[in-house]
């Protein structure tokens, strides 16, 4: 049985489809991520899954529980953590998780442990009486999601979790997750960062309130239909003007001191058309390679490609 | 029904912890209050009294230093020296420094007594009109009293010429009496304004500060995100908004504690009624009030916006709720509007209590007006306040 299940999910504010007919299923466990521009459905759809809004139509259960009749038994079972962290600052560490943990109905002995647990996880130690406004930025994510599994909930969902993070405490936070979800616990992530897609087990590219396509990361880059190559060539910003008017390329974009080429899969011969193209131009010492499809490459195709429903 | 209080404890617990943390918080709680008090104890009187008259006494007669005298030791006039002529008297009214212009004219006690009409001069100062016409009525008083003690004199010297130029077993002409006014004040006998404002300077003060803090507190939680996290939890929105609501009603309680101690033991103000009442009215007032807040709450998107939204509210409802201004003097339009305005009722029902030293025998209807429109408010609000959560 699948930890989350939803079909034809739709959302409308009045006149506007913030989610279009979205299906998909999440297995127990799994590490599930959310990849899509800003106002893509990301934060609707999971308001939806929390049991806090209604869908327009469209059905889904989250653990097992119906997201349109058993609300109130889904916000038991899931934890969440926003993106602003949703900490007092004008509290304690201790008395922030006693009242999230409060606010869950765990109460005495159960919520001690608990804390304890939470304390422990996120290596608060002996600063436990310190106001949350002063703890640094790390220790404050951790006490966030410390605060989300407070009462042990099955399913996690993490907003842009790691935003504003140091790639090392980032690391560690990945950690984390990477032990709960072998502990059973499904989790959600929606997320910006290209790198951050890359620790689920699963993505789903969301776009305009529509899923774009469904996949491991590897997968979504495997089945990309462009071909992705990197050309070193001096006076590279003349040379990006010249290639990214030409009509036969997709996209081109500026890495650092290299371009980055996107073609149809099908174009024959794209390393020697472009290259006779910047000869023709004056350039010379041109270096031109194929190199794997990033993930970033995926979403900029994806979202390029909107309107058509099936881009893969 | 335990677990639902206990979440709810959770919530009072964490509310108290925050407003006694902030220091801006503290101030709003315990200074406020206190300055306001200050204020409409001591410096804000609608008392008419220490009236600067000057006058020109052009005849210099007894007669004439009689009336000026009647002016000068009723203790309500002072004496504003130094005017020598009715131009610089202007001049003095304009720039504020007197009230009233006396102006006996040469030749008033001659005419007076040759049996005619010898008119005085008033000028008064009619730009604060409530206040000017209390004047008038003084100086009607004063006058008319003058005037009649003098014909009283007049026809005792009369009656007595008369009655001793009388035949001897003649009957003598008797002194008519007149009809003696005995005024009494009901419920404030000092016609002290002090009376008058303090009681409802309560009412005023929780309703400020419940509205205030409800509004800002669940703004803020929305402001810093920390509203998603109570929003995703089983809590309902009753127990939200119980948790919401509850801390600072009690905490205005204690402020309306508090307050009446200061104004009955230190400004003296009068306290007639039931203790007990006091307090359920202020409850069934506090709905209204934290309804409010909970509707601002809605419509804000700022604790900036919070506040100014408490004003906009705010200051229309003290001014139709018969705190400075009697309701029953205003135009049908306004009194529609201060007939659903719960502080109207809640003003009336306080001083009924403190100065009338009235029940709920004679209170209920405005009770019951409190406890209709706490209702609806309410309703309306907390529907307004789950839609939001979404």
């Amino acid at each position: 049985m699948y930890s989350v299940e939803v079909a034809n999910l739709t959302k409308i504010y009045g006149k506007f489809k913030a989610v279009d007919n979205i299906s998909f299923s999440v297995n127990k466990g799994e590490i599930f991520g959310f990849l899509g521009p800003n106002g893509a459905g990301k934060s609707t759809t999971i308001k939806m899954l929390c049991g806090i809004t209604q869908p327009t139509s469209g059905s889904g259960h989250a653990g097992g529980f119906d997201i349109k009749t058993e609300q109130k038994m889904i916000k038991s079972n899931i934890g969440y953590m926003s993106q602003k962290f949703s900490l007092y600052d004008d509290l304690s560490v201790i008395e922030n998780l006693e009242f999230f943990g409060n606010i869950y109905g765990i109460r005495n002995n159960e919520l001690n442990k608990r804390i304890d647990a939470v304390l422990e996880m996120a290596e608060i130690g002996e600063n436990k009486n310190v106001m949350v406004a002063r703890l640094p930025i790390g220790i404050k994510q951790r006490l966030s999601l410390g605060g989300a599994i407070l009462h042990d909930p099955s399913i996690l969902f993490l907003d842009e979790p790691t935003s504003g993070v140091d790639p090392i405490m980032r690391r560690n936070f990945w950690e984390l997750i990477y032990r709960f979800s072998s502990e059973g616990k499904t989790i959600f992530v929606t997320t910006h960062y290209m790198d951050e897609a890359e620790h689920c087990d699963r993505i789903a590219l969301i776009i305009s309130g529509g899923i774009m396509a469904i996949d491991s990361p590897s997968g979504l880059k495997n089945s990309l239909q462009y071909s992705v190559y990197t050309l070193k060539v001096k006076d590279f910003i003349h040379a990006f003007d010249i290639i990214s008017g030409l009509d036969s390329i997709s996209e081109a974009s500026i890495f650092g001191n290299d371009i980055h080429i996107l073609c149809k899969s099908d174009m024959k011969n794209p390393e020697n058309i472009i290259k006779d193209i910047l000869i023709k131009n004056g350039f010379s010492d041109i270096t031109i390679k194929k190199i794997k499809p990033s993930l970033e490459d995926v979403f900029v195709t994806a979202a390029k490609a909107k309107d058509n429903k099936v881009f893969l | 029904m335990i677990i639902k209080f206990s979440k709810i404890t959770g919530f009072i617990r964490k509310e108290f912890l925050q407003m006694m943390r902030d220091v801006r918080m503290r101030m709003v709680l315990f200074a406020a209050p206190v300055i306001m008090l200050l204020l409409f104890g001591y410096a804000v009187s609608t008392d008419v009294k220490s009236i600067n008259m000057a006058y020109i006494d052009e005849d210099k007669t007894e007669l004439s230093r009689e009336l000026i005298g009647k002016f000068t030791s009723s203790g309500y006039f002072i004496n504003y020296a130094g005017i020598k002529s009715p131009l610089e008297a202007g001049l003095q009214m304009d720039s504020g420094k007197i009230e009233v212009f006396l102006h006996i004219e040469n030749g008033f006690e001659k005419k007076i007594r040759s049996g005619s009409v010898a008119s005085v001069q008033l000028l008064i100062d009619g730009t604060d009109s409530s206040r000017a016409s209390v004047i008038v009525s003084y100086v009607n008083t004063i006058t008319q009293a003058f005037s009649y003690n003098f014909f009283r004199q007049r026809v005792m010297l009369s009656l007595s010429a008369i009655n001793s130029g009388r035949q001897k077993g003649g009957k003598a002409v008797k002194m008519p009496q007149d009809v003696e006014l005995k005024q009494r004040v009901f419920f404030n006998p000092d016609l002290s304004s002090t009376n008058y404002f303090l009681p409802v300077i309560q009412g005023l003060i929780i309703c400020l500060l419940t509205i205030m803090l409800t509004s800002m507190s669940i703004v803020k939680e929305r402001e810093t995100g920390t509203i998603d996290q109570i929003a995703v939890s089983p809590i309902t929105p009753w127990e939200l908004i119980a948790g919401k609501t509850i801390p600072f009603a009690l905490v205005s309680f204690i402020d309306i504690i508090l307050i009446t101690a200061l104004i009955v033991f230190w400004f003296k103000v009068p306290f007639k009624g039931n203790i007990l009442f006091l307090m359920i009215s202020a409850a069934v007032f506090i709905i209204s009030t934290t309804s409010v807040g909970l509707f601002i709450s809605t419509i804000s998107k700022t604790q900036q916006q919070a506040i100014l939204t408490m004003f906009f509210f705010l200051l229309p409802s003290i001014m139709f709720s018969g705190f400075i201004f009697p309701v029953s003097s205003m135009p049908p339009a306004a009194q529609v509007i201060a007939f659903v305005n719960p502080v109207k009722y809640y003003v009336d029902i306080i001083r009924g209590i403190f100065l009338k030293g009235v029940g709920f025998d004679v209170l209920w209807p405005n009770l019951t007006a409190l406890a209709v429109i706490g209702s609806v408010l309410f309703y309306v609000s907390a529907r307004r306040f789950g839609k939001s959560l979404e």
